[in-house]
């Protein structure tokens, strides 16, 4: 079998490796509806973080061909340096590297397959890329976010501080640090092996509003999925609207919280509800054939 | 890196093949056995690192996911090890054959190790093994899970179901997986074919003396390599605990290039 040309053929999907790029190439998997032929639509599943392709906890492959029992198709596929992707030559930086990489996935996927309209999925960094690429492409009618940027409200602080007020263990704590005058806190040093640097830069809450803002005003529709991993910021699932309320959602804002999720989601309840979520959102998108 | 799909269209494994990048290509190729569940996405990016090490030492190398695992066909529910010990042939023929090579390398990690040495006991073509932190019994993976829970407790994402099937850190093992995993162990393997054999751990108390004893008395080569750090498999952090152990990857990368 040549390299490159095999195919997976399961259920109502065919699963196809992506390669997209002159010399160096972006990989990933292409899972095809059986009735993609007579569709515009296609998802596009975005890395998180260091992760590959596959997701955390394989959710991104259970995601592609969930979806493609319901008739839609995708691509999952890995940045540039990230996964099965060897890094570019003389390239920039990461966030820069993203943005073009699902840039050349869109046009090869409109190009080889005829989609004409894509949504964008994305957890915690694959949720940043796919805001910044949709403001930039018409094409991206929709992006699912789990963990996107988020900024502390006055409901945050409420939430967050009051209870602490009654405690007696926060005072007890308070009162011994004063007296013994022990810094706030103190850094763990790590002893594991040497780890791939994963930072993510918040940009100001500004930026993010007006980036809103345009994909609203572009007809992009929004659907955001928190996690309990974002408690240090986000408590209460009406933060998300009250945090950005410079901007007039419309119908155009799908939100769902779960506390109890980590912001992996290694548990099967939360990657079941997640997957219903973004594919119930995903129904809700006119489907015209070409 | 060309990523492929080989094996039956209907249950095809996922593969990425590395081509050597040296001028001074090698005869023989290397075969990559990721371990399971969580730890085959903590692991996945010092896959590709010893790959890429190996490919720059003139090695075609060949890492794949195992049925109901990574971009392969099937579900977690469908996975057993009589299962994975055929991916683990059909990698090695594909490799065979993409590389025009004769000879193979295998390394396997932790329960991956268990089945390349499977493997390598079995086909003629395997010259050398690797058994990097190698689990001497699939019992000790099932086991390892289940004292994790017994001292962390069980959690959403931590616990047996009511089917018997164990929830681990984003991976399901149903009691079908479960038994398969544990009925595997060094010990019963029938070594029709005798690699030279490399065991890299980060264990002290690794029984190098049963793994030995295990092995055919006439076995050529036995090296062993002990890297002491603390390693807990089961552990994840907020970005999915990526480990990327480079002294393991050197000492493999090492040993291998090691002219036979």
């Amino acid at each position: 079998m040549a390299i490159g040309s095999g195919s997976v053929r399961r259920f109502a999907m065919k699963e196809k490796i992506l390669r997209v790029g002159e010399t160096t190439k972006i990989n990933g998997v292409v899972t095809l509806a059986d009735a993609s032929g007579d569709q515009k639509l296609c998802v596009l599943i975005l890395n998180s973080g260091l992760m590959h392709h596959v997701g955390t906890s394989r959710i991104s492959v259970t995601l592609a061909r969930q979806l493609a029992g319901m008739g839609v198709s995708s691509a999952r596929f890995d940045f540039s340096g990230i996964g099965d992707s060897p890094p570019k030559r003389g390239s920039t930086n990461f966030t820069e590297n993203a943005r073009s990489d699902v840039q050349e996935v869109i046009d090869a996927m409109a190009r080889d397959y005829g989609f004409e309209q894509f949504i964008l999925y994305g957890l915690c960094s694959g949720a940043d890329v796919s805001f910044y690429v949709a403001q930039a492409d018409s094409r991206i009618v929709g992006i699912a976010q789990i963990d996107p940027y988020l900024y502390k409200t006055t409901g945050w602080y409420i939430r967050h501080y009051l209870p602490r007020l009654f405690s007696l263990s926060t005072w007890l704590t308070f009162f011994k640090k004063v007296g013994q005058s022990l810094p706030a806190s103190s850094t763990e040093q790590s002893n594991s092996p040497e780890l791939p640097e994963d930072s993510r830069t918040i940009p100001p809450k500004q930026e993010v509003v007006e980036g809103y803002q345009k994909l609203l005003a572009g007809g992009c529709r929004i659907l955001v999925i928190i996690t309990g991993g974002q408690l240090y910021t986000f408590n209460h699932k009406e933060q998300f609207r009250a945090c950005f309320n410079q901007v007039d959602w419309a119908d155009k804002l799908e939100e769902h919280f779960y506390p109890e999720a980590e912001h992996i989601l290694p548990e099967p309840l939360y990657q079941e509800k997640v997957s219903q979520n973004i594919c119930q959102w995903i129904a809700t998108f006119p489907r015209a054939t070409h | 890196m060309e990523p492929l799909f080989f094996g039956e269209s209907d249950s095809a494994l996922y593969g990425v093949y590395h081509p050597p990048e040296s001028t001074q290509v090698r005869s023989d190729a290397v075969l990559l056995c990721y371990p399971a569940g969580h730890e085959y996405m903590r692991i996945h990016r010092a896959f590709r690192q010893l790959a890429g090490a190996l490919n720059a030492k003139g090695f075609h190398v060949l890492r794949f996911d195992y049925f109901g695992t990574g971009d392969s066909a099937g579900d977690q529910t469908e996975i057993n090890m009589e299962r994975w010990l055929q991916d683990a042939e059909a990698a090695a023929e594909e490799l065979l054959s993409i590389s025009g090579c004769r000879k193979l390398s295998v390394v396997g990690l932790r329960l991956g190790a268990l089945i390349a040495s499977q493997l390598a006991a079995k086909v003629k073509a395997v010259k050398r093994l690797v058994l990097w932190e190698p689990l001497l019994e699939g019992e000790a993976f099932v086991r390892e899970m289940l004292q994790h829970i017994e001292d962390h407790g069980t959690s959403l994402a931590n616990f047996s179901d009511d089917s018997n099937t164990l929830h681990f850190n984003g991976y399901a093992f149903t009691e079908r997986a479960l038994n398969s995993i544990k009925s595997v162990d060094f010990a019963s393997i029938d070594w029709a074919n005798q690699p030279d054999i490399f065991t890299l751990t980060s264990r002290d108390d690794l029984d190098v003396n049963a793994i030995k004893a295990s092995l055919p008395d006439n076995q050529r080569r036995f090296d062993v390599k002990t890297m002491p750090q603390n390693v807990d498999w089961n552990v994840l952090d907020e970005v999915g605990g990526i480990y990327l152990p480079l002294g393991d990857l050197q000492s493999i990368g090492d040993w291998l290039g090691e002219r036979a």
